[in-house]
């Protein structure tokens, strides 16, 4: 029903194959009304159980008073955190995808990547400027924590990616 | 997540871990990342010492 209403309300015009398949998430191509190519992140965390879900949602003073709605919302709130944490990113300028919009469990966001591809992940790079990349990335994590004060909790080569086109576009 | 969390400081230097080993096996100079994780990780136990979210009550 949420994709639906994305649909409707002209947030997603055309969804493709799967492009990610996560530990808590499907990440979906969609492409907008005006062309702009979109992952569409639907979360069906199945892995995290109720204690990590409750832990990582009531430790930010924001879901302070969601304890009572937990089992009814909580892949709701995650979306919603997920989708507030990218628009504290983009306000900072971290390189990081754009948020879109959310809907109950599912966060559209911009693609990292082209042509319905996910940009390749750090591990992935056979080559490349790792001096001049790793310090991008050191640049981003400061800017996270002092700037966005946010922090990732799950940062590694296989949680980065790495794409030399803007985020945005 | 945010810096107050109270598992911030801890996730937060794993990430630094992380990271810092993967450019390391790559020969990459990676003593910012120590020196500038342990700054930063150290700001966040502050921030954490000053929020009102008790992790006691997380269980």
């Amino acid at each position: 029903m949420a994709l639906y209403r994305l649909m409707n309300h002209g947030v997603i015009a055309r969804l493709g194959p799967p492009i990610r398949q996560g530990k808590e998430s499907l990440v979906v191509h969609g492409v907008a009304l005006d062309g702009r190519e979109l992952a569409v992140k639907v979360h069906t965390s199945k892995v995290f159980g109720k204690r990590e879900k409750k832990q990582y949602l009531f430790g930010d003073w924001r879901y302070r008073h969601a304890k009572r709605h937990i089992t009814l919302r909580t892949e709701s709130m995650w979306a919603e955190k997920e989708f507030r944490n990218l628009a504290r990113l983009e306000k900072v300028g971290i390189p990081a995808p754009r948020p879109v919009r959310y809907e109950e469990n599912i966060v559209v966001m911009t693609l990292v990547g082209g042509n319905g591809v996910a940009a390749p992940q750090l591990n992935e790079l056979e080559s490349g400027d790792h001096v001049a990349l790793s310090r991008m990335v050191l640049a981003a994590m400061e800017k996270l924590v002092s700037r966005a004060h946010l922090a990732h909790g799950d940062l590694a080569p296989t949680t980065s990616l790495s794409w030399t086109g803007n985020p945005s576009s | 997540m945010f810096v107050s969390h109270p598992d911030a400081a801890r996730l937060l230097e794993n990430d630094f871990r992380n990271v810092a080993s993967f450019f390391e096996q790559k020969d990459v100079d990676v003593d910012d990342y120590y020196r500038i994780g342990a700054e930063l990780t150290e700001d966040v136990r502050q921030h954490q010492k000053e929020s009102l979210i008790r992790s006691d009550l997380l269980d």
